[in-house]
Order: C-alpha cells, then structure tokens, then sequence
C-alpha cells in the first residue's frame, strides 16, 4: 500500500496559499513514519483506513513540526528547498502548522477512538515541550548527554513511540505489558534516530549530502557535539562554538582523534541496540502467536535508523 | 551485554534488587526511557569482577553523602564553639558522644534513603538523585540496608547517655528528628511533597540542633545563639531549594510536589534570589554580631565575592535542564561551609586568646 497522507480537497480552498504550501511540505521526504505504521498495522490485520487515518495523523504531526522548527531555528532550507516561512510568510508558515494539528484532532475525534485521540494529544504535548526546552538550551555549552537525552525522548521518541503503539491502541486488546514495551521499544527508536542524526550534522554517514554543521551554527549542542566537548580543552571548545566548515573541526581535533571519537560515540550506542534487542525478545514472548512476525520487521529497524543501512 | 526483565509481581525481582541474586554477578537497572511506571523492571547483568570499583574508602564516603556532612555537624560545631566562647563549661564526654551519634545518623538517613530510592524506582526516573553507589553496582542494595541498621544502632547507641542525663530536655528534639526521618523516608514523598520539607530542614539543621548545644551546657539559649542558629537553619534551607531547583524537570515528572516544583520554574528563581539575599542578610548580621569589625568586614567582602557567583549562575539558568543547574546546588553547600568555616575560625581564636 503506498500512502499519500495529503489531500487538498482535505482543506478549504479558499485559504490563499495553503495548499501551494502543503503541496510544496508534503512532496518531499521519505515518510519513514507512515511507513512504519502501515508496517506495523499489517501484522496486526488493521483495515486499510484505519491505517490512513494513522499514516496521515503522524505525517501531519510531524511536519507541522517541521514547519515550526524552520521558523525557530530560522533554517533557509528544508529537504534541499526554501524553508515555508521563507518562501511564504513566517505567519503562515505559523498558521499552516497549527492547522495541521488542528486537523488531526478533527480527524481523530471523527474516528471516535478516545484512548488514541489521548494518547495523540499527550504526544503533541511532549513534542511541543521538548521543543521548548530545546530552545531554551541554544547557547548552553555545558550541556550533559543525560539533559539532551530528556529532550530527545521528548521530541523525537515521543513520535516512534507513537508510530509503534497506535496501531495496537487501534485495535484495542492489549495488556499493560505489551504497551509498556511498545513504549520502551519506540523510546530506544527516537534516540537511535536522533544520535544517528547528531552525527549525521558532523557528516558522519551523510550518504544523502544534507547540509551539516547545522545544530553548531544555531548555537546549539547535540549528543555528538556534547561528546566532542566532554575532552576538549576551553580553548578548544571557544574554538568549537566558532566553526564553520566540518574540515575546520578536523583540523581542530585532528582527523584521526575525531574519527577515534566517531567510533567511541558508536561503541557507546551500541548499548541502547543491545536494549531495544532485549525489549524486542521480551515483546515476542508477550504477544499473541499470529502477530509474532512483527518482531522481524522491527528487529531491522535500529540498524537502519543507527547505522542508515537500507 | 546480558539484560533480564522481571516483572513486579516476580518473586525473583526482590533478589535482584537487593543484590543477593548471585555471588559473582551484579544487577543493575536500567531506568526507563519512556517516563512510565513499567510493570517490569530491567536489569543489565554484569560480572562483579568487570566493574570498576573505586577504593572502599571512596565508595563509603559517597554512600553516607560525606560532601554534605557539614551541614549536619557545622551547626553542632559551631553551637559547641560559641558556649565554649561565652565561658561556659564544656561537657567533653557529651559533645563528643553527640558529634558520634550525629554523625552515624547523617550516614543513616542517607544510606536509607538511596535504599528506598533504589527498591521504589525512584533512581530510576532521576539519575541524580542519592549518591548512586547501588546504581553504579558499588555496593548491592542488601549491605546499603545492613548499612542503616548498624549505623542507626549506632546513633541510638551514642545518644543514649544523652537522653538518660538531660532527657526531659531532649526527647521532644528527639521525636522531633524520629518524625522528620520516617516523614522524609518512608511515607512515600512524604513531607516532600507536602510542602513541609523546608520546615524540616530549617529546624533540625538550624535551631534544634543550636538548642540541643545548649541543653548540654546546661544553658539558655541568648539572642546570639538564636540568630546562627536561625542562620544555619535558612542557609541550609537555601541549599535544600537550588537543590530542589536543580531537579525541577525530574520532580514534576515524578509529580513530587516541592514547594519549587509547584511554584514552577520562573516563580522559583524569583524565589530563590529573595532568599539567596536573605541568607547572605543573614550571615552579614550574624558576623557582625559575633566579631569585630576588623574580622568581620574582610570576611564579609570575601563571602559577597563569592556570593555574586551564585547570583551570576541563578541568572544564567534559563532552562530547566540548563547545565548550570548542576552547579547551583554545589554553590550554595559551599557558601553553608565557607560561613562555617569563618565563623568556626574566629570562635577558635576568640577561645584561644581567651585562654591566653
């Protein structure tokens, strides 16, 4: 099944520019997400709509996100474009995120599924809170990989959590204990994800040539940066805060120490691999007998989110 | 890397949290990444042989918190001090069986409360709360546990030619400290999340422990003695809330209902500024009350010095998980030990010209 989670005739065509800018949003990126729910969905034999429903609520949720971070970070440039708030208005780019959110409530609230509609509110509320905290960290130098993580499970984890656990919420049925793995398991997803995408701004693994350096130049420290300043000496993180190219940081650092760092950075994740693993065993023994090939599909996912292999 | 994930009605997790599982291997668990009180909990097994232990000195010394044991024993130093200073009699025997059972209960409060933090899963959601000796599989629960019995036998044991001397005077302190423990420790949050737990810590690390000096002296508290004792007790009180302050995110997450988690973050800084001018009202006055001046005034500009640290870092905090805020409760334990250190100073001089 190939989801398209936008539809214009979904929104009002008398708003000027709104769908010119979610046609723009929505033609780009990958939608991993929505993939990983339609995955999901099948083993759980969940009808075709019902995964729409879910496909086109975490989509929405995620690039109204997307719109918002642009115009917070001021970013020019979103999957190799002009930002939405640069080529349209920041108040629209604003307003088009907002009316995201608010079309996913109507959307849930139609389908009537209140745990899900919960569940889906609390999730936005995390988003937008780590996206707050987020911002109240740019400039903050001495931040620890445990206050980052805070953040991380927040912003990024709360929406794999989701991705994982809608459908099972969907379907009804399930014991506290399958749910409190399903959680635990999208947790270990978002910060996979999120460590891969720290170094990813240090073009480690960069196979698709984003734009790097882009967490540093706004001030702020990711988890690999964080691991960086950790050794550095204050002269060196002064320098740090001013680099502009990623040969500079080489030259700073030395390319062999920077790459001796990459690989200790990798070691010390391979941990939250080996938990998400032991999660996985755990949900197999809990789920029942025809849903257990899930456990396949998901046990490829932290390679392909850590180490971006297809 | 072996994990095992035991639920809470498994009748195996309670060995497994205190430790005595297996001889050789050590469980340590893993906090949960998602914020949810699991049905299970998960363990990371590890040969004991493979974990990096510090020396047993080190691994006590964190265990009983020694970094905050001024805050116990400066009071009762600095109390013996000045009665000594005034010219009354000090009761060798007695002071020093009160620094003893002080000091064994400081051990025990603390050890008892990483016990509970650990069995109640409370280390788990905060990393920095206790002093994570089990955490880091230095010391498995069980001996932590064994740990409070024979210190707190021997805080009994030290203070029983206390209360049998003066024990009119000092049982209702002694009830006092008894209720402020178990309300800290076992009734859940306890007076922590009442809101009461600045009371607590005002009393039993300012005041009380200023009266209970006096009652060994055999003598009235003055007006002097009142106002450090007040001193101690509020300075102690500012540390307890940067330290509250510093753990704001995690405290609301737990839903423990600290007077900072409930005024919120912005309200709190508010609050922590008034009170950081008011314990260093506090200190300034007391100086002047018991130096002179040429003591004093140097004294004073050295802990202001100091005291614009505080006021610089509580500026910088703009976040609740700002990495200043790891700082702050560090600042405000030194500012308690360098007013200690000052007015501790200046006693043993005053007592030693005295006697010249």
């Amino acid at each position: 099944m190939n989801i398209s989670v936008y539809d214009k005739r979904d929104f009002p065509p008398y708003l000027p520019k709104l769908n010119a800018l979610y046609g723009d949003l929505f033609s780009g990126g990958k939608g991993f997400r929505s993939k990983l729910i339609e995955r999901v969905s099948g083993h759980l034999k969940i009808d075709k709509k019902q995964i729409h429903l879910m496909a086109q609520t975490i989509e929405f949720i995620h690039n109204a996100s997307l719109l918002h971070d642009d115009l917070i970070d001021r970013s020019h440039l979103r999957r190799s474009k002009p930002a939405a708030w640069l080529k349209y208005t920041p108040e629209y780019a604003v307003l088009a995120g907002d009316y995201l959110l608010a079309r996913v409530m109507v959307n849930l609230s139609r389908h009537g599924n209140l745990e899900l509609l919960q569940y889906t509110s609390e999730m936005i509320s995390d988003l937008l809170e780590g996206e707050w905290i987020q911002d109240s960290l740019i400039k903050d130098w001495g931040v620890n990989q445990t206050q980052l993580d805070q953040v991380h499970k927040l912003k990024t984890a709360s929406l794999f959590k989701w991705c994982i656990r809608s459908p099972f919420i969907c379907k009804g049925g399930y014991s506290k204990q399958v749910h409190d793995e399903l959680e635990e398991l999208g947790c270990l997803l978002g910060l996979l994800f999120q460590r891969s995408d720290d170094l990813l701004d240090y073009g480690i693994r960069n196979y698709e040539n984003k734009a790097v350096l882009g967490d540093l130049k706004s001030g702020y420290v990711n988890s690999f940066g964080c691991f960086l300043i950790k050794t550095m000496t204050p002269s060196q993180v002064t320098q740090f805060k001013k680099i502009i190219q990623i040969e500079d940081l080489h030259e700073l650092l030395g390319k062999e120490v920077f790459d001796k760092k990459v690989a200790e950075f990798d070691e010390s994740n391979k941990q939250y691999i080996e938990l998400y693993k032991h999660h996985l065993q755990i949900l197999l023994n809990v789920l029942p007998e025809h849903e257990k090939s899930l456990i396949l599909d998901l046990e490829k996912l932290s390679d392909v989110l850590y180490w971006r292999k297809a | 890397m072996e994990y095992i994930t035991l639920l809470k009605s498994d009748p195996k997790i309670k060995t497994y949290l205190s430790g005595v599982f297996s001889d050789t291997k050590v469980a340590l668990p893993v906090p949960p990444l998602s914020g949810r009180v699991p049905e299970g909990t998960t363990f990371k097994i590890l040969e004991s042989k493979n974990i990096d232990k510090p020396n047993f000195i080190i691994i006590i010394s964190k265990i009983i918190r020694i970094e905050l044991l001024g805050l116990t024993m400066f009071p009762f130093i600095v109390s013996m001090l000045y009665f000594s200073a005034m010219g009354h009699a000090a009761p060798k025997f007695e002071l020093f069986v009160s620094l003893c059972s002080m000091f064994f209960l400081h051990a025990s409060v603390f050890m008892l409360n990483d016990y509970f933090d650990h069995t109640r899963g409370g280390d788990r959601i905060s990393s920095t709360s206790g002093s994570q000796v089990i955490q880091l599989g230095w010391i498995p629960a069980y001996k932590v546990l064994r740990g409070v019995y024979l210190s707190s036998l021997m805080a009994l044991f030290f203070a029983l030619p206390l209360l049998k001397s003066h024990f009119f005077q000092l049982w209702p302190l002694a009830l006092f400290v008894f209720v402020a423990i178990v309300g800290f420790s076992f009734f859940g949050k306890g007076f922590k999340n009442k809101g009461l737990g600045e009371f607590f810590v005002f009393m039993c690390l300012g005041p009380l422990v200023f009266f209970g000096t006096s009652t060994l002296f055999s003598v009235s508290m003055d007006f002097n003695s009142i106002y450090l004792s007040i001193t101690f007790g509020w300075a102690s009180v500012f540390y307890q809330q940067l330290k509250n302050f510093s753990n704001i995110y995690s405290d609301t997450q737990l839903s423990v209902g600290t007077l900072v988690s409930r005024w919120g973050f912005d309200a709190s800084k508010k609050l922590l500024y008034v009170q950081f001018f008011l314990v260093l009202f506090l200190i300034f006055g007391g100086s002047f009350l018991t130096m002179p001046l040429f003591f004093a005034a140097p004294w004073i500009l050295f802990l202001s010095t100091y005291g614009f640290k505080i006021y610089k870092c509580l500026r910088c905090v703009g976040s609740p998980l700002s990495s200043q805020m790891v700082r702050l409760p560090k600042l405000g334990l030194k500012l308690h030990s360098l007013m200690s250190y000052g007015l501790i100073a200046y006693l043993l001089i005053f007592i030693f010209l005295g006697r010249q």
